[in-house]
């Protein structure tokens, strides 16, 4: 992360009208504009308790992690929970899953409002307006998505920020595809969903979530190889990448793994493009672009467009894109969405 | 019909948004456009009956569209601010050669005239319409022209209308979407030329009558100032849309280029019309009702004035300006080009100049010109008015010119 990108959004004098704030599975990334720069600020969603002992709080205290105290145990929060979990051996616990708040984690929410408020650095701000990014309904129906989307307004009600909420693959598409008008397919690979939004000049068309993610790559190889889930997803996002040798059994179980979410992603595709009843009339071949931690790996882009070109896909496409920055690319276009309706 | 024919300005919208180059602005532009996601999906066949009734729906949209601001008013005025719309190319000045200083008509059949020059006028599409006349108006003991028989000058415009993309696989639409645009401004007197995108000139209103292409608008020449053009200019229309800041060969054809500096070279010859009243329908256009200039932005930038023998007359000050007070907006300037700038520029230190000779502020200045212009206006209606009750005792009338243009 560079230090712009480390830099609290509000800090000094700086006032931001408008944060744009990815709420995701795996992270959630704050973006902010610095006159005429876009700056982030990326936390790990997760958590791990670690027993409480007086010299364990005080190891905590003297390298700056970031914990809650409790009765009888540390909550250690964000990018240092996996170092500790991996430490004492035991899983992260998420505040969510499948992209929506994790219904079987008590302590989701208070742990997403303490990431959120550490973030946004409250006590230097005044009350920007925060555009959060919400996922799409699963092809199949809209279970969890009511209750995810009202219980984090509730939450920002209680922080005191005005909200409005964005629809993730719609985000990715205000902040990668300015160059054709924002018309083309969004598609924001994440921890717990995929999220794909296909937009005809700004305006959402036909958005929707498919169920296999990084979490879904992680927990498959984890049934192999008796590693940890956690395990595996750093070693995934650390090392990982396609090029089609993998000296690594735990390597060669990831790609296999990828196979199946990215031909899962593009057979949905496929099959909700084909059959919905709100296809734009297009007039010449689209973009789509790639997003999301989980499309970081290298060679992710040419493995989904060889599979997507293997395919009867319904619609033209003209090119497929990582984006510039597949990690922010989610809160940039949450950003640029409150930009853009913004009062200057 | 509810909102469903405004799919059909989607390609506009689409044109429009390419030209703001800060990706925010350009989508609080799109957002704004108000666009239900409904319209963009796709539409049942049209029945055949019904495209041609489609078409025309596209030509009133776009003169309606245009007529709205279009894009420019999604661009605020931080967003200009050091940084101005992009000049296409560089002004090319290409003088009269000596086989155009003398042009005479060759021949006349009945639906073309030829002239020495290579001018072909179709003159099928003809639409009579009122005469000119000779008409002044008195204000402040200043005689304002506000009809002349014999034409004064030329306003260029664009049509605004549907493009079809250029291509001989197109050839069928370009030549309907040519057809029923001749058809369409014939029926409603708005040119007196219009140069379809063949380079085809086709006369829609004699040069001795009245079309309307120009009701709200003010240009001076050095001996007169101009109000209402309708009446005293000649209106050339190509057809084609403005789009800022591209080049002259995307908006309009070579073949129209050329056609157009034939016409002109034989209606300046023909009236003797001076190069400096030679000007685009956006340096003339004016709204009364909030005295801004350029309420209609056809011709904004890159006219190709040096490409047809003229010189660059975006230089020119604003007569709107400096005569009757007018001011321009961020939407104005955002839809023109850094030629018509320096004009704008000229008009401003000269109408600082006026106002500081006159032992005026610019303020007092102004409301005194505005004022002025009221009383011309006022006029300009009451005359019109007389002629209609002296014509409506003859059994037919000429319209009031106060509204006699949909485009204005």
């Amino acid at each position: 992360m560079s230090k712009a990108e480390a830099s609290a959004p509000n800090g000094g004098s700086r006032k931001n009208p408008v944060l744009g704030l990815d709420i995701g599975t795996s992270r959630i990334v704050l973006s902010w504009k610095d006159s005429e720069h876009y700056s982030y600020n990326s936390q790990l969603n997760a958590f791990v308790a670690v027993p409480y002992t007086r010299m364990t709080e005080n190891a905590l205290r003297r390298e700056g992690v970031p914990f809650e105290k409790h009765e009888t145990e540390l909550v250690v929060l964000g990018n240092e929970a996996p170092r500790f979990a991996d430490l004492l051996n035991v899983e992260m616990r998420r505040p969510m899953v499948q992209g929506v708040l994790n219904p079987g984690e008590t302590e989701s929410l208070p742990v997403i409002r303490n990431i959120v408020e550490t973030m946004v650095n409250q006590a230097d701000s005044g009350k920007p307006k925060v555009y959060f990014s919400v996922p799409s309904a699963p092809l199949n129906g809209e279970e969890g998505l009511t209750y995810h989307e009202a219980t984090l307004r509730q939450m920002f009600a209680e922080m005191k920020y005005p909200v409005q909420v964005i629809n993730e693959g719609l985000a990715v598409v205000y902040s990668e595809l300015e160059d054709t008008n924002f018309t083309g397919i969004g598609i924001s690979c994440g921890g717990g969903l995929c999220n794909v939004c296909l937009a005809y000049l700004s305006m959402p068309a036909f958005n929707f979530s498919m169920p296999k993610a990084g979490d879904f790559i992680d927990a498959s190889v984890a049934g192999v190889t008796g590693d940890l889930s956690n395990r595996v997803r750093i070693s995934k996002e650390d090392n990982f990448h396609f090029n089609g040798a993998y000296p690594e059994k735990l390597h060669q179980v990831i790609a296999v793994y990828y196979d199946d979410m990215i031909q899962s992603l593009i057979n949905g595709m496929k099959d909700a493009f084909s059959n919905t009843k709100k296809m734009p009339k297009l007039t010449k071949p689209i973009p789509i672009v790639l997003s999301g931690g989980t499309a970081s790996p290298k060679g992710f882009r040419d493995r989904f467009e060889k599979l997507l070109r293997a395919t009867d896909f319904p619609i033209q496409i003209s090119e497929i894109r990582l984006a510039r920055n597949p990690m922010t690319a989610t809160a940039k276009g949450a950003l640029v969405a409150g930009l853009a309706e913004s009062e200057q | 019909m509810g909102e469903r024919w405004k799919h059909w300005l989607l390609p506009w919208y689409n044109r429009q948004a390419k030209q703001i180059e800060d990706p925010v602005l350009r989508l609080r532009y799109l957002r704004s456009r108000g666009a239900n996601p409904d319209q963009i999906l796709s539409q049942p066949r049209i029945p055949l009956e019904r495209i041609g009734a489609g078409v025309l729906l596209v030509i009133v949209a776009g003169f309606l569209f245009f007529r709205s601001g279009g894009s420019v008013r999604a661009v605020d005025k931080k967003a200009q601010q050091g940084r101005g719309p992009k000049v296409s190319r560089e002004y090319v000045l290409e003088p009269l050669t000596a086989n155009e200083k003398k042009v005479w008509l060759v021949e006349k059949t009945a639906g073309q005239e030829v002239y020495s020059n290579g001018l072909r006028i179709e003159t099928g599409n003809t639409a009579p319409h009122e005469p000119r006349l000779e008409e002044t108006v008195a204000v402040d003991g200043l005689n304002f022209v506000t009809g002349s028989i014999k034409p004064a000058g030329i306003v260029f415009h664009t049509t605004e209308s549907h493009m079809e993309s250029f291509e001989e696989g197109n050839n069928r639409d370009l030549q309907r979407v040519g057809k029923w645009l001749i058809e369409f401004v014939a029926r409603h007197h708005y040119y007196h030329y219009l140069i379809d995108r063949f380079g085809r000139v086709h006369r829609i209103v004699p040069e001795d009558q009245v079309a309307n292409h120009a009701g709200r608008s003010v240009w001076a020449s050095e001996a007169q100032t101009y109000v209402d053009l309708n009446a005293s200019f000649l209106g050339i229309s190509l057809e084609s849309e403005t789009q800022r800041g591209v080049l002259i060969s995307d908006t309009v054809t070579a073949a129209q280029v050329h056609a157009l500096r034939t016409l002109l070279v034989m209606l300046r010859l023909k009236y003797g019309i001076d190069e400096a009243n030679c000007i685009t329908h956006a340096q003339v256009s004016v709204n009364s009702d909030n005295f801004r200039i350029g309420d209609h932005t056809d011709w904004a930038s890159n006219f190709p004035f040096g490409e047809v023998g003229l010189p660059d007359n975006y230089l020119h000050p604003s007569p709107a300006m400096l005569e009757f007070g007018f001011e321009y907006d961020d939407t104005y300037k955002l839809s023109t080009g850094a030629r018509m700038w320096k004009g704008l520029e000229t008009s401003d230190q000269r109408f600082a100049s006026e106002a500081a000779a006159l032992g005026r502020s610019v303020e007092q200045h102004r409301n005194s010109l505005k004022r002025r212009y009221r009383t011309a206006l006022e006029a300009i209606k009451a005359a019109s008015a007389g002629k209609a009750r002296d014509v409506d005792s003859e059994g037919s009338g000429r319209q009031d010119r106060g509204q006699s243009s949909p485009k204005n």
